[in-house]
């Protein structure tokens, strides 16, 4: 049993980020959200929907640690894809390649996904994920797998694009400091069971930039949520 | 093996086989090597030029049943295939046993083919077909399995019908392994063909090789030897190009 | 889970002999090239012993031949690790072997050597030897470039470094490679007592050619089986030695 006694509220627009350490249960929270795991008990509404009905009205987008890009296709062919797939046709969707401009990567419409880099592949996921028009965008530890330095890069950017689409956003991630530059709220889980144990508004400004990163707000909020999920895992006997 | 090289290596391997023609005449010559052990290399051209028509004719014979077998059992192997990944029940009862009886030495099945199907092309045909199939349906049920978990979670979240989600994601992700699979059994099919040849009737290159070692006509049997090499390679090189054309990104060799 | 699967595939396979011997038994009448299970059974306990000698010296056969073919398929992976250069002239050498089918050698083998236990053994030999310089190869080349580093810095002799490192890493390769050449040996020295006067090869070509069905039936399986249980027996090398071998890619 991942997770006990959950209780989650996101309003529209917002940036919502889930900390905690692994076992915690928040990528399973991320994916029942997305009808790709089914909750024993509770009730989880997106837009007033469950989530197979929202998955089924294309309310939501995902974005995978692992891009997934089908190496048989060009980037575009990728971006395409949810168009091409979804059942009973894309209405009000979003230009591919006005996407890719979105998120940067013209002129590498053509290219295959070897020949990119980590960054410029969840770049495309991310194009990926936003061509039906979502409501929602759940993003699963999206830099996971990236360097330091593209990470804060592609952090920047996902603000950026998020910034310029009406989408609700909730983020993975296991990185504090990106959780907090992210994020409207951070919640805050800890493991065994998973649960919710805090939440941290954010009231940094927007847009956030490099900057952001060094004030004393971020650091202070930061430390505030590296006590929170210490203090939660002393609490484990 | 890389087909499309640099144009020296093609001609240094030219050069390599042309030398090493030249050598093997220069011994033959020089030491009267009898026929009944290495025929010389011109012996073998003149038998080649004089049985050009019965050559040829076998040729033909022996690569249209080794293609057509090779057509129908890579056919049905990616039929099975695909009904297996469709009903797991019978993938985890019949791919063991697929996977057994892929290792039994086909010669043993040539015999029995022939009394159960009698003399003639169709018994021919069926090897193809049996050496086909195997690789084919365990090729294709490798790779129709391959996509990883969150390439389906993909699939599962973009609301793809379960159609579509063989179309687009696990089929294409077979593909790799179908003809990496054709790359083995197109020369094999080539193989097997002759091989019942042997049994089941008395024309086509494999029953030529034969045929004419028992009647001691030793250049027309290297010579068919020759012939025999040059169309498994053929079907090799067939395979591979149709591999480069079809497969556009890099695969990591199962 | 493993096991299940053997036990399913195990059941399926009984239930199929089962429901055969009931079908032979109902019409076998008309259908006299595939006898009954229980027919095959009793042919092949008559003819036993001549069975057993023919098995036997096509057994030897494929052995010799295996450990030859691949002992020098070994070889020569290992000289075209040692040596790079020469890997380029020498793999184009036996990859123009490798082409030549052989049912083509067959025949010429038994010509140069004549009837008796050489053109099968040597048959064996060649259809390993391909399949084990492939995998011998890849398996030399397996092993990690950071644990192949230490060595150097450990300034460990050449030696050493292959004993200890690229020859542990190498086995599930090596493994998996003979796992394909048992069976093969086993084809091959079948091929080469086709034309032949000994062996199963020889027996299977008689017995069709004395229309002697049910003995036909009893042999092939027997040859079947034998390839299946040296495929098996390399498959549980392989799953032991598999299990304790650390993954690749590990230092």
């Amino acid at each position: 049993m991942a997770l006990s006694d959950v209780s989650l509220r996101v309003g529209q627009r917002e940036l919502v980020a889930l900390v905690g350490p692994s076992g915690c249960g928040k990528s399973t929270l991320l994916r029942i959200i997305a009808d790709l795991e089914t909750a024993t008990s509770g009730d989880v509404r997106v837009h007033g929907a469950n989530p197979e009905t929202a998955r089924r009205q294309r309310l939501l987008g995902f974005v995978f640690q692992d891009p997934v890009l089908l190496p048989w296709l060009d980037v575009l062919g990728n971006v395409r894809l949810p168009l091409e797939v979804t059942r009973g046709g894309a209405d009000g969707h979003n230009d591919p390649v006005d996407l890719l401009r979105l998120v940067g990567l013209v002129g590498f419409e053509h290219a295959r996904s070897w020949q990119l880099s980590g960054g410029m592949k969840q770049r495309a996921a991310i194009a990926r994920a936003l061509v039906l028009r979502p409501k929602v965008l759940l993003l699963d530890e999206p830099f996971g797998s990236l360097d330091e330095i593209t990470r804060q890069r592609m952090n920047l950017e996902l603000l950026r694009i998020w910034s310029d689409t009406d989408t609700t956003a909730l983020v993975v991630t296991h990185s504090i400091s990106e959780a907090v530059f992210l994020a409207d709220r951070v919640v805050v889980m800890s493991a065994r069971p998973g649960r919710i144990v805090a939440e941290e508004p954010v009231t940094l400004p927007r847009p956030r930039t490099i900057d952001t990163l060094a004030s004393s707000e971020f650091l202070t909020i930061v430390a505030a949520v590296t006590k929170r999920l210490y203090s939660a895992a002393d609490e484990i006997v | 093996m890389t087909l499309i090289r640099p144009l020296a290596a093609v001609l240094r391997d030219a050069a390599a086989v042309i030398a090493f023609v030249i050598a093997w005449q220069l011994v033959t010559v020089a030491f009267s090597v009898p026929a009944f052990l290495v025929p010389a290399p011109s012996a073998i051209a003149q038998a080649l030029v004089a049985n050009a028509g019965r050559i040829g004719a076998a040729l033909g014979q022996t690569a249209a049943e080794a293609a057509l077998g090779f057509a129908a059992g890579n056919v049905l192997g990616l039929a099975l295939a695909l009904l297996f990944a469709r009903v797991r029940a019978l993938e985890r009862v019949g791919l063991p046993i697929a996977i057994a009886l892929r290792s039994v030495p086909l010669i043993a099945i040539a015999p029995l083919l022939t009394i159960i199907l009698g003399f003639g092309p169709i018994t021919i045909i069926v090897m193809a077909v049996l050496i086909s199939f195997f690789p084919a349906l365990v090729g294709a049920a490798s790779g129709l399995r391959a996509p990883s978990a969150e390439a389906l979670d993909l699939m599962h979240v973009l609301d793809a019908p379960e159609r579509v989600r063989y179309a687009r994601l696990r089929i294409p992700a077979a593909l790799p392994f179908v003809f990496a699979a054709f790359k083995v059994t197109a020369p094999a099919a080539v193989l097997a063909a002759m091989v019942a040849e042997w049994t089941a009737a008395n024309s086509g290159l494999g029953y030529l090789i034969i045929d004419a070692g028992e009647q001691y006509r030793f250049p027309l049997m290297w010579a068919g030897i020759v012939a025999a090499t040059a169309l498994a390679v053929a079907a090799f090189i067939a395979a591979s190009i149709a591999e480069r054309r079809v497969i556009s990104w890099p695969v990591e060799s199962a | 889970m493993r096991r299940r699967a053997w036990l399913e595939t195990a059941v399926a396979l009984l239930a199929l002999v089962a429901v055969w011997e009931v079908i032979a038994r109902l019409v076998g009448a008309r259908f006299p090239v595939v006898p009954a299970p229980s027919e095959i059974t009793a042919a092949g306990a008559r003819s036993a012993y001549p069975i057993w000698l023919n098995l036997r010296l096509t057994l030897i056969e494929a052995l010799i031949g295996l450990v030859a073919g691949s002992g020098l398929g070994l070889l020569l992976a290992a000289t075209f690790v040692a040596w790079p250069r020469a890997e380029a002239g020498l793999y184009n050498l036996v990859v123009t072997i490798h082409s030549i089918p052989l049912v083509a050698v067959a025949p010429i083998l038994l010509i140069w050597f004549g009837v008796g236990i050489t053109a099968p053994t040597l048959v064996a030999a060649l259809a390993c030897f391909f399949p084990m310089v492939v995998g011998a190869t890849r398996g030399f080349r397996a092993a990690s470039q950071s644990s192949l580093d230490l060595m150097r810095v450990l300034d460990a002799r050449p030696w050493r470094s292959f004993l200890r490192v690229r020859l542990p890493a190498s086995l599930p390769f090596l493994i998996a490679a003979l796992k394909i050449a048992a069976p093969a040996a086993v084809l091959g020295a079948t091929v080469g007592e086709w034309l032949g006067t000994a062996g199963i090869g020889y027996l299977l070509f008689s017995s069709m050619a004395n229309f002697q069905v049910a003995l036909l039936w009893a042999t092939m399986l027997i040859a079947a089986a034998v390839a299946a249980i040296g495929y098996l027996a390399f498959a549980v090398v392989e799953h032991v030695v598999v299990d304790w071998h650390p993954p690749a890619g590990e230092g």
